[in-house]
């Protein structure tokens, strides 16, 4: 009787560690703080100034504004949330003086990028506990391993080089002082986008803070795509790729014949 | 001036990279080596996804060696025939490399097998010719070219050919072994081959230095159009904008560079390249036993 109920337990344990992330994130988030009101709710309004990042031949990043309003004492952090793949994170030791791979591990639906930004540092604003719930914050991230690779003992440091990696490329932000909230109503967050920015579509989440909890919540999506001569070169490449590789070689061929018969009149 | 590159899909200044290809392209045109070698690692360093820099830096040797062949063929440096035989070798070896190359894949550790033959093969390469090159300059300052004909087994084996270009009457499966074993290597390694064909024509079949560059260069030609096609194909990773930009620098970079070559004697040449094929290794050399920056690597694969 007592083995099958902690069977049981183990049993919902172990579903609730398959549940994917987000799921599992909500879920939590019920829990522990009031279920926040519909993204509708006049008390929290938000936009972006586009809902598009253009990736075009002179694209170098690009920055959008976030602009909103919220009724009533409270502050805002924004949360932007990149299209999510698997990782894996190699690591090297030195076996008979030579450096070579040794130890992977496979983190599941990893966010490709994510940027928070806020007016305050996000402990002054919210438990731990809630941030963990919500996924705010980088240290808060809910990187789940792969398979045999959870039972990898130094998980964390492989946890600690993806976001190290991540935040060289610019991919992961924190910034604290980018959020300006106005005469306790309006606010702005501008957000950066760096040129390594993946393609794909992106949430960009608001999250309205007061007395430590976050009373409410609104998103809107956001697509970072190439357009004109970018997104053309790239639908061939992907959709008529011998076309493509057969253009490659010839336009090689054609530029290497030019060069020379340039210089033998030279 | 930033230029976005739909395929690498990240932004570089366009002039480092015509700079990039200028410098390859000359050593090309003067060396008769492809390039990559030297390309590949460079595209990394400056932010090129490394898929993407393998792919595109094939696409470029296809221009820089035509350009380079042109230039020789001008000058009547290209043995066709000696070529034709080796790309025949070539075809072959590099169908079984990559073949041996998804085997070594299975077994793991692909990237240390690569980077551990690279050191072996140009050490030895380099050191050989370095060695065999200076004595020669040596040699010629105090008398006169030294006998070039040594009559071995090899000239014993059957289907016997006249290479007109190359002054030689050598059997036809020297250089379809040459080229088998290129095309081996270049395929586990992922480069054209040019580094290790052009010691190999010089000292296994015996053609002489001048002929070498054109031939190697004509041979490659081949070798990476199959490459950049086969990549095109099966990875989608050859950036054309990069391609472009590289293959500018590349092909006006050979063009001086086989000028250069026509200033130099054979032995300076192969000195020259093997000092260069000596730096490469003693660079690869290094970062296998120093530590690196970040022991820590990323590799992204599917999933949403």
């Amino acid at each position: 009787m007592r083995a099958s109920a902690l069977a049981t337990a183990l049993v919902a344990f172990v579903a609730l560690l398959a549940l994917p992330d987000q799921a599992r994130s909500q879920a939590k988030g019920e829990i522990q703080v009031k279920a926040p009101a519909a993204a509708d709710d006049s008390r929290l309004i938000a936009d972006l100034s586009r809902h598009m990042v253009k990736i075009s031949t002179d694209f170098a990043g690009d920055d959008i504004l976030l602009f909103g309003a919220i009724e009533g004492d409270g502050d805002v952090i924004v949360v932007v949330r990149g299209p999510k793949k698997h990782e894996t994170v190699r690591r090297k030791d030195r076996v008979a003086g030579i450096w070579m791979n040794s130890d992977e591990v496979t983190f599941q639906h990893a966010p490709t990028f994510y940027a928070v930004v806020s007016a305050k540092p996000l402990t002054d604003l919210l438990p731990v506990e809630t941030l963990k719930a919500y996924e705010i914050g980088i240290p808060h991230l809910n990187l789940v391993p792969l398979g045999d690779s959870a039972a990898n003992a130094d998980i964390i440091s492989f946890r600690d080089a993806l976001i190290r990696a991540r935040s060289r490329e610019g991919l992961f932000s924190e910034r604290h002082d980018a959020l300006k909230i106005m005469g306790r109503a309006l606010f702005r967050a501008d957000l950066h986008f760096p040129s390594a920015v993946p393609v794909g579509t992106y949430q960009v989440h608001v999250y309205m803070v007061q007395n430590r909890e976050v009373i409410n919540i609104t998103s809107t999506p956001l697509t970072v795509g190439k357009v004109g001569v970018e997104a053309g070169i790239y639908d061939l490449a992907q959709r008529h790729a011998p076309a493509y590789g057969a253009m490659a070689i010839v336009i090689a061929a054609i530029a290497g014949w030019l060069a020379s018969v340039v210089f033998r009149k030279a | 001036m930033q230029l976005y590159l739909p395929i690498a899909e990240t932004s570089i200044n366009i002039f480092i990279l015509l700079g990039m290809g200028g410098g390859v392209g000359f050593l090309s045109g003067l060396f008769g080596v492809g390039g990559g070698f030297l390309m590949t690692p460079l595209l990394i360093f400056v932010g090129i996804p490394p898929t993407v820099a393998v792919a595109t830096e094939a696409n470029q040797i296809v221009a820089s060696s035509v350009s380079g062949v042109l230039a020789h063929w001008r000058r009547g440096n290209v043995d066709f025939k000696m070529g034709l035989m080796l790309l025949i070798g070539g075809v072959i070896g590099s169908t079984f490399g990559v073949w041996l190359f998804s085997l070594l894949k299975q077994l793991g550790q692909i990237d240390l097998v690569i980077k551990l033959s690279y050191v072996i093969f140009l050490s030895i390469i380099g050191s050989l010719m370095f060695v065999e090159a200076t004595r020669a300059m040596l040699r010629s300052r105090k008398a006169g070219p030294p006998k070039r004909h040594q009559h071995t087994w090899m000239h014993g084996l059957p289907f016997k050919m006249r290479f007109r270009r190359s002054r030689l009457y050598i059997s036809a499966l020297l250089p379809v072994t040459v080229g088998v074993l290129v095309g081996i290597l270049a395929a586990i390694m992922g480069v054209g081959g040019g580094f290790v064909m052009v010691p190999a024509m010089i000292y296994l079949i015996g053609m002489p230095t001048s002929v070498v560059v054109g031939t190697s260069l004509f041979q490659i030609i081949f070798v990476t159009a199959n490459a950049t096609f086969l990549q095109a194909t099966m990875n989608q990773t050859v950036d054309i904008v990069l391609a472009l930009i590289l293959l500018i620098g590349g092909v006006i970079g050979a063009q001086f560079g086989a000028r250069a070559g026509v200033k130099l004697k054979g032995e300076q040449l192969r000195v020259l390249l093997a000092l260069m094929v000596l730096a490469v290794c003693g660079k690869l050399g290094f970062d296998l036993v120093a530590t690196p920056a970040d022991l820590f690597t990323l590799h992204t694969s599917g999933g949403h």
